[in-house]
């Protein structure tokens, strides 16, 4: 969806929520971060205790295809295969939740890096990441992963390498606004009077005051990831087969959700209620952290 | 500003130079060659050979780039493997529906957005609003993909209300095109109208406190008109900026939403060129978007620091 | 033709454009005919919702004959030189009047029918076949561009072609019916080689009238048609609808009336179409599902390591995930109990694992451990499923492991079929053969057009042969008769599901007549009068 490819303005960028929001919304606005922050520790938990869990593997036929969700048996049924979809869900969450966090953080290190370097040194650093930044954006990003994907042979690192590439400029961006904010300002001003190295204020100075906003963002950029590799692989081109996705558990299911609605609207609900989470939580940081939007 | 401008569109050369490039290189590496797109499963390597030689697919990479690169500066596109047409009448063909569906659905977000951000704002807190505020977070997080076989299932399959997919060309039926559009568009728009409503109802919360609509108020100004007239329009610029970008997005083509309702735009053009490896229609797909982005982030900067001194001042 | 919504209308569905060209091709097979219960009425516009774009009108540059792509639309514009029948795989005859082979089976003798004209008002005659099959070796897309490549052709008089081949073959009028159907004008290929594509000239029932790419092609029924009082249809419109449940949806709303026969398709689907109200005719066929092995690398090149993995799937509840449906049924053997070469006696190997782990344990005591690539194709959700199935009925084996790559179709061709760089690989689609030639031929013959396996057995090639060199049945039998029982003790590839060429319409619908390729007979095709 090309609406989603692109990690601009999907959520809570600061102009949405007004600093002077009332009382009574915030404390309003608690009880969705509960509900993300929970779901998120849950799901995490489940995604890491996947292997010792009392469950099927994801890739093992536990009884006859396409039965819905069972009292006894299979709690969420089975798929086309037979295959235990509840077990498919848990280790969607493990691979969704894996590859969406290592792209995150590659995205955050290297473009974090690249937006330090272009916003403190402005110039023709600047320039060239940004023509570098310009160029990924521009790209359909669809087109871009399906292509990369194909060229690259389908694993779950080339996957995750190529979500990451996508991600890079957003992040070079968002950091280069918030360190050409911070490079104004008094404290970095007084430490180049006093002579301290460029990589000292750099990373002394400048970025630990950016760094959570940095951070925040990534939470949002989290969520972006996941329904991007949800619409790869909805597109047949994410996952590696028999791994499962939830967007690939959709794609699959998708001719049958008259006579099986449950095989769509399972997976579909835990897209939706991950990236729900994701987003919540990143923008009550973002909130926090006032992070500096017009950048983007 | 012209100055600014200038050194933006400067900065395209380099940026479409690399993007073509990396287009190449990227289809090149793709595993297959066109030629076995065309000649099916029992095709023998002398075939494919031959085919190749004929399409120019086995001269050097860095020759078939200068190629394509000296023909478009031309204003030649080549001609599509896949379709044996040019490429530029391709495009042309597909633009004006991923245009129609990208107005379509920015305007469908605007309509439901707007009016539900100004109520919602004058009465921060209120029932509306929180519904409003939460089900905006929903539609942020339903992925589109999935916001589409939804549609699809409810208001085509179960409900009638719009053919399941296809496209009726504006000039053939204007009726028709109309109800061939709204599903994709309002699979897209589901989001934009999420992101359009949370920036507005933002922006109507904060300018709600300024002294100036507080003294319009207390000057006895009856509330809806200080709400469209001192409220909305020092928000439409903001508002307009997040259109503008989104429209840049959208002009890009909704893969899955085009292939999904079965509407040639440039979208389905790219997702059925790709498989292909159709390189000419894939550079010029690549350079449109790109341009088309670019161009539109362009005038979106450059309207934004045009007004942004008397948004500031306000 | 717009019609009233049906009731109950149910699965819903989303695209994946990437089908290139996944559809059914191959042998062939199938039913004498769809549902001809009425004579259509004469009018009305027909449309069909296809899965794969049209990509050109030159029959030459179509290499699969894909009834879900370019070669139904052909056969609106070119019509059929003969008809290749469903059931038998016989040509019968159509604008052809006649084919015979000399007595030994070198010499064939083509006849056309008198006063057939293009629609260009130039002559359907024999130097037009000439040219055209001639013209199949210049562009040399097609296998059967190879194939002709080897013939003498020579026009004895205007209605008259005579087929010269170097070996003999009693059967060519199959092949000639089955993959090459379609005659162009001479006069308008020469006049623009180049623009033929999009403006054909043809002898068919409807002339393409209007093309907008990636969309829809509308088709005119031909004044000047051949056949007196046909077509019945005033026009035709095909329009791309690449998601196969989407289509049942086109239909079942009324957005579309019928899709091409197809074999490959998900019963499950065709089960909710039915559900819905719409009519689907189906017809078993010889074949099957079919994964390549590669018998030309370890571990496939041991039959042990084939046997193995037949033993290791019950392959009737294969079927039934691939299909997605109970009502599929796991290929027996090699022909179906109607067809004259079926031998009851002789069928595929039967699930029995651990038979299967004794196999796999003296391979991997050898040093020969079966670890494979499975690779697929993705965007094709019956080959998918099988993909998956079978690796989660070896999960549980010692000794054994397999991992699928998962491709797209181009880059499967490269690797596949150019490369052989596999180990299992599923055929895209069902492979059929109403005769067994020139289907089984191109199959297990090493020289064979779809011999991915790279299968080569002196025994077979010579009972193929054999069979090729004769019409009468029982001779035939016997020859066919070698050659399954040489396939079972070698399993060079693996039967999936009975195939079954299926379509769906709308019960407006009467006159479905289709070839074994799945190629509608539009000049049939219409309304039904009280519709």
């Amino acid at each position: 969806m090309s609406s989603v490819m692109q990690p601009a303005p999907p959520t809570g960028s600061a102009a949405e929520t007004p600093p002077t929001a009332s009382r009574a919304a915030r404390r309003g606005a608690k009880l969705p971060l509960w509900v993300g922050i929970g779901w998120i520790a849950g799901l995490a938990l489940v995604a890491l205790l996947a292997d010792v869990l009392p469950i099927a593997g994801y890739d093992e036929v536990v009884g006859a295809p396409m039965q819905g969700p069972q009292l006894t048996g299979e709690p969420l049924g089975t798929d086309a295969i037979g295959r235990s979809v509840l077990s498919r869900i848990v280790y969607g969450a493990r691979a969704s939740m894996a590859v969406g966090l290592t792209a995150a953080v590659l995205g955050l290190v290297v473009g974090g890096f690249l937006g330090l370097l272009a916003g403190y040194f402005r110039g023709v650093v600047e320039a060239t990441i940004d023509i570098l930044a310009e160029v990924v954006q521009a790209f359909p990003p669809l087109l871009f992963l399906i292509a990369l994907a194909a060229a690259l042979r389908p694993s779950l690192a080339s996957l995750t390498l190529a979500l990451a590439a996508l991600i890079i400029p957003s992040f070079a961006r968002m950091t280069k606004g918030s360190v050409v904010a911070q490079s104004s300002r008094e404290f970095v001003l007084a430490a180049r009077a006093m002579g301290a190295s460029h990589w000292r204020i750099m990373f002394r100075e400048i970025l630990p005051n950016a760094l959570m906003s940095i951070v925040a963002f990534s939470v949002v950029v989290m969520a972006l990831l996941i329904v991007i590799e949800g619409s790869l692989s909805f597109l047949g081109f994410g996952m590696p087969m028999p791994y499962p996705s939830w967007g690939g558990m959709v794609a699959e299911a998708k001719d049958r959700i008259a006579s099986h609605p449950s095989l769509t609207f399972i997976p579909a609900f835990f897209l939706f209620m991950t990236v729900y989470a994701l987003n919540t939580v990143g923008d009550h940081l973002r909130r926090r952290f006032d992070v500096e939007q017009s950048q983007l | 500003m012209l100055r600014q401008v200038g050194s933006r569109l400067l900065r395209l050369v380099p940026v479409l130079f690399l993007i073509t490039l990396l287009t190449t290189a990227m289809v090149d590496l793709m595993p297959g060659s066109p030629a076995l797109a065309m000649l099916g499963d029992q095709a023998t390597p002398e075939q494919v050979a031959r085919l190749n030689e004929q399409l120019g697919l086995d001269r050097p990479f860095h020759v078939r780039y200068w190629d394509w690169l000296t023909a478009a500066l031309g204003g030649d596109l080549g001609t599509s493997l896949r379709m044996g047409l040019p490429v530029t009448t391709a495009i042309a063909q597909r633009f004006p529906v991923t245009l129609e569906i990208a107005v379509l659905s920015v305007v469908l977000a605007l309509l439901v957005a707007v009016p539900l951000a100004l109520v919602a704002g004058a009465r921060a807190d209120g029932r509306l609003d929180r519904t409003a505020t939460a089900l905006s977070s929903a539609l942020l997080s339903l992925p589109g993909f999935a916001a589409a076989v939804l549609l699809i299932y409810l208001l085509a399959v179960r409900a009638r209300l719009f053919p399941v997919g296809g496209w009726v060309p504006f000039t053939e039926d204007p009726i028709g095109n109309l109800r061939s559009a709204v599903l994709p568009a309002l699979s897209l728009a589901l989001m934009e109208a999420a992101v359009y409503f949370r920036l507005l109802r933002g922006d109507v919360i904060r300018t709600l406190q300024e002294k100036f609509v507080l003294s319009a108020r207390a000057r006895g100004l009856p509330p809806g008109y200080v709400l469209f007239r001192h409220v909305l329009r020092p928000s439409l610029f903001s508002l307009t900026t997040v259109a503008g970008l989104s429209m840049g997005r959208l002009l890009g083509g909704a893969v899955i939403v085009e292939s999904l309702f079965a509407l040639p735009g440039i979208g389905f053009l790219a997702i059925q060129s790709v498989p292909f490896q159709d390189i000419p229609a894939i550079q010029g797909i690549v350079v449109v978007v790109a341009v088309t982005y670019v161009l539109v982030n362009i005038a979106v900067d450059v309207g934004y620091s045009v007004i942004d001194p008397r948004i500031r001042a306000r | 033709m717009s019609r009233s919504p049906r009731r109950g209308l149910r699965a819903t569905a989303v695209a994946v454009a990437t089908t290139l060209v996944l559809a059914a091709c191959g042998g062939s097979g199938g039913a004498s005919a769809g549902p001809v219960d009425a004579q259509p009425a004469r009018g009305g516009t027909l449309t069909m919702a296809i899965g794969i774009p049209a990509r050109s009108f030159d029959p030459a540059e179509d290499a699969t004959i894909s009834s879900a792509g370019d070669a139904t639309r052909l056969a609106a514009v070119f019509d059929h030189l003969f008809i290749s029948d469903p059931v038998t795989g016989e040509a019968v005859p159509h604008i052809g009047e006649s084919i015979e082979p000399s007595e030994d089976g070198r010499v064939w003798t083509l006849k056309i029918r008198p006063g057939v004209t293009f629609s260009d008002g130039t002559p359907y005659d024999a130097e037009a076949v000439r040219f055209t099959y001639q013209h199949y070796v210049d562009v040399g897309f097609s296998p059967e561009a190879r194939t002709i490549a080897t013939w003498d052709m020579a026009v004895l008089d205007p209605l008259t072609l005579q087929i010269t081949t170097p070996e003999p073959n009693m059967h060519l009028d199959k092949l000639i019916a089955q993959s090459l159907p379609f005659i162009v004008s001479p006069t308008a290929m020469r006049a623009d080689p180049e623009g033929f594509s999009a403006n054909p000239v043809g002898a068919g029932p409807y002339l393409l009238t209007e093309w907008v790419r990636d969309s829809h092609e509308i088709y005119t029924a031909n004044p000047d048609y051949w056949q007196e009082g046909k077509p019945y249809l005033e026009q035709v419109r095909i329009d791309l609808v690449p998601e196969a449940g989407q289509r049942v949806n086109a239909i079942a709303s009324g957005q579309a009336d019928v899709q091409p026969p197809t074999a490959d398709a998900d019963l499950a689907l065709f089960a909710e179409a039915e559900a819905m109200g719409l009519t689907v005719h189906r017809q078993d066929q010889n074949g099957g599902g079919w994964i390549y092995f590669n018998n030309q690398r370890p571990p496939f090149d041991d039959v042990r390591a084939r046997r193995a993995i037949y033993l290791s799937i019950d392959r009737q509840q294969l079927a039934e995930i691939m299909q997605g449906s109970p009502d599929a049924r796991a290929a027996a053997g090699l022909f179906e109990p109607d067809s004259p070469f079926h031998e009851p006696d002789l069928t595929l190997p039967a699930v029995d694992r651990a038979r299967a782990q004794e196999l796999f344990d003296e391979l991997a005591a050898e040093g020969k451990p079966v670890d494979f690539v499975f690779v697929n194709i993705s965007g094709n959700d019956v080959n998918t499923r099988a993909a998956q199935f079978i690796q989660s009925q070896l999960r549980d084996m010692r000794n054994v492991s397999m991992r699928i790559d998962n491709i797209d179709v181009t880059a499967a061709r490269e690797r596949v079929f150019l490369r052989r760089d596999y180990d299992m690989s599923p055929y895209p689609g069902a492979y059929r053969y109403p005769d067994p030639d020139p289907g089984l031929v191109n199959l297990l013959g090493s020289t064979g057009s779809f011999n991915t396996t790279g299968y080569a057995n002196a025994e077979v090639d010579a009972a193929l042969l054999a069979a090729r060199s004769t019409t009468d049945v029982a001779e035939r039998a016997a020859s066919y008769r070698a050659v399954q029982e040489r396939f079972l003790a070698d399993l060079p590839g693996m039967f999936t599901f009975t195939p079954t060429l299926t379509t769906i319409m709308s019960d407006d619908v009467t006159g479905l007549r289709y070839t074994s390729r799945g190629l509608i007979r539009w000049d049939e095709i219409g309304f039904r009068p009280d519709a």
